[in-house]
């Protein structure tokens, strides 16, 4: 009997020493873990990832008249100016490249909640990070970034980001632009080992309503992939005069009905506007003179 | 014709901007949250293992002296109160486990491995960076200092600088000469942790074994372990709880209850291997 005494005060000893151990220690965190390494799939549109778009193709983007006007003055070998061939992909467009991407948490040391999700994308070798703890975006005059400042919060289980304070970029590597006030709304849903990413990109200055965009992305367990984007600009094209930048004068472009009638489609489909996106749309281009051809 | 151009003028920036970015770096990505596989062993994890139980342990007399003479209630005392496993033994625990990576921002090459164990609030380094451990005098802490390499898809981890913890949490030490081989084994969203302690003061023999980890991904988790030592027990100024030689009042407690030989009960090498069976057998019919 003084034994069996001795065990249950020893147990019941261990017991207070764990509860003072653990009284308390829950710190409820809403959301998935996305941590970890991700590719995309990109079969998802591979026409216009890998090989990229056909010239004067800005079917189904809800651009303006000042972005049409733009892209129809960008010259393709504008690319080859030392300036631009390692120009980065801005934020709202980095994810549809041929990227590698790795997610982790920043937590903080004592309270173990989330101070920001930090993400590495290889194209271009990006760093980006998605502030967690409810700051406040910078004022309007502070500096643009390729990924721009970001926010998140979790609804559900799925992360929404809103970025402001994006430098100009584009939202097809055909010329059309995105500029410096855009803005980019993104959700991150998890289904187990794969990623979808909504971007939501709104643009006063070149988008007429918001461009939706997905991808999906893999979860990658095995480590080796490609994680460096080194780049450093040369001169491609020797005998191009100091300053001179390749461009188009309006109404110049060679290109301008190249992708239409390679696809028999109306010029006014492939120049692109809110129009463009929508079912509807269809059975004004099935009417139009060059369809019936 | 223009259209061709273009594209080789494409094909041209793509080189300049991806030649040579391959970095491989062997291995696999371990980072994630991980919850243990509880029902290994549970009744040594959960409940905790039975007083004067130290079978299937390759421990040496000296460790078997120390846990005789070690009275639970020695947990009571303020400074043993929040005493943390030693990476040797935390894994047994009912943690929670976050891994990450740290990458050299420029080559992308990974530094370390970075482990947060919410049992006791532990943050472990893992250097892949190649340095070596530092000299035998440098400071001994509850997680030591641990180096790993890749050895195809497991991750193995050498650890040294550890404090004296223990083996078996009913008293049975491991001193802070012990050294630590860990293997992690990930198979896709289970990892086994295999654990090598070698310990020149209190193991005969090194001291293997495995525990399997779960994949979480839904955060809220527990990942805090508050622990502030309070007076449980008023006793005198520097008394801690004990037994001298001999008088431990449990040493036949859990060989009784188990109908087991009392030296099965006491450990050893001997009593690890499934020979020992046949020995066990027949002392329990002399008995």
């Amino acid at each position: 009997m003084r034994r069996v005494g001795f065990t249950l005060l020893t147990v019941m000893l261990a017991g207070l020493s764990l509860r003072a151990q653990t009284a308390g220690a829950f710190v409820a965190a809403p959301g998935l873990d996305l941590s970890g390494n991700w590719a995309p799939i990109v079969h998802e549109d591979q026409p216009e990832r890998g090989p990229g778009p056909p010239l004067v193709d800005y079917a189904g983007l809800p651009i303006t008249d000042g972005a049409r006007q733009w892209a129809l003055s960008w010259d393709a070998s504008r690319l080859t100016l030392p300036e631009h061939q390692c120009q980065v992909h801005v934020v709202s467009y980095i994810y549809r490249g041929p990227l590698n991407l790795r997610i982790w948490e920043e937590k903080d040391p004592q309270s173990q909640r989330i101070i920001a999700l930090r993400q590495y994308i290889s194209t271009y070798e990006q760093n980006r990070t998605i502030w967690m703890d409810g700051r406040e975006h910078p004022p309007e005059g502070a500096a643009h970034t390729w990924m721009g400042f970001s926010t998140g919060k979790w609804e559900g289980n799925m992360l929404t980001v809103y970025t402001t304070h994006i430098k100009e970029g584009w939202v097809r590597r055909n010329g059309l632009p995105i500029s410096d006030r855009a803005t980019l709304v993104e959700h991150y849903i998890r289904h187990g080992n794969l990623l979808t990413h909504v971007s939501i990109s709104t643009d006063p200055v070149y988008l007429t309503e918001p461009l939706i965009k997905t991808q999906t992305f893999n979860l990658i367990v095995q480590e080796g992939q490609n994680w460096l984007y080194p780049c450093s600009y040369v001169v491609e094209v020797a005998d191009r005069p100091r300053g001179a930048v390749p461009s188009y004068m309006p109404g110049e472009n060679p290109f301008m009905t190249e992708f239409a009638d390679q696809f028999k489609l109306p010029h006014d489909a492939v120049l692109g506007g809110a129009e463009t996106m929508y079912p509807e749309y269809q059975q004004k281009m099935a009417a139009s003179p060059q369809a019936k051809n | 014709m223009p259209s061709a151009v273009l594209a080789i003028v494409f094909a041209g920036a793509l080189y300049a901007q991806t030649a040579g970015s391959i970095a491989p770096s062997p291995g696999l990505d371990l980072s994630g949250n991980w919850a243990p596989l509880l029902h290994e062993d549970f009744p040594e994890r959960i409940p905790g293992p039975e007083l004067v139980n130290f079978a299937g342990l390759p421990i040496n007399a000296a460790a078997r002296e120390f846990a005789l003479s070690w009275d639970a209630s020695r947990l009571t005392v303020p400074e043993h109160q929040c005493q943390v496993h030693v990476a040797s033994y935390i894994y047994r625990g009912p943690l929670q486990l976050r891994i990450w990576e740290e990458r050299d921002p420029q080559s992308q090459r990974v530094i370390a491995i970075r482990q947060y164990i919410q049992n006791y609030e532990q943050n472990r380094t893992i250097w892949m960076d190649g340095r070596p451990h530092p000299p035998e005098g440098a400071a001994h802490t509850w997680m030591g200092f641990s180096t790993g390499k890749w050895e195809g898809n497991i991750l193995t981890v050498y650890t040294t600088h550890m404090k004296e913890g223990w083996v078996r949490r009913n008293g049975l030490p491991v001193s802070d000469q012990a050294t630590l081989v860990e293997h992690f084994i990930r198979h896709g969203n289970i990892f086994t942790h295999v654990s090598i302690v070698t310990d020149p003061n209190y193991l005969t023999e090194p001291l293997i074994k495995t525990q399997d980890f779960n994949q979480v991904i839904p955060e809220g988790q527990n990942w805090v372990y508050p622990c502030s030592p309070v007076v449980e027990i008023v006793r005198p100024r520097g008394a801690v709880p004990h037994y001298l030689p001999g008088e431990n009042p449990f040493l036949h407690e859990y060989a009784d209850k188990f109908n087991i030989p009392l030296e099965a009960a006491l450990g050893g090498a001997e009593t690890m291997y499934p020979e020992y069976q046949a020995k066990l057998k027949a002392a329990v019919a002399k008995k």
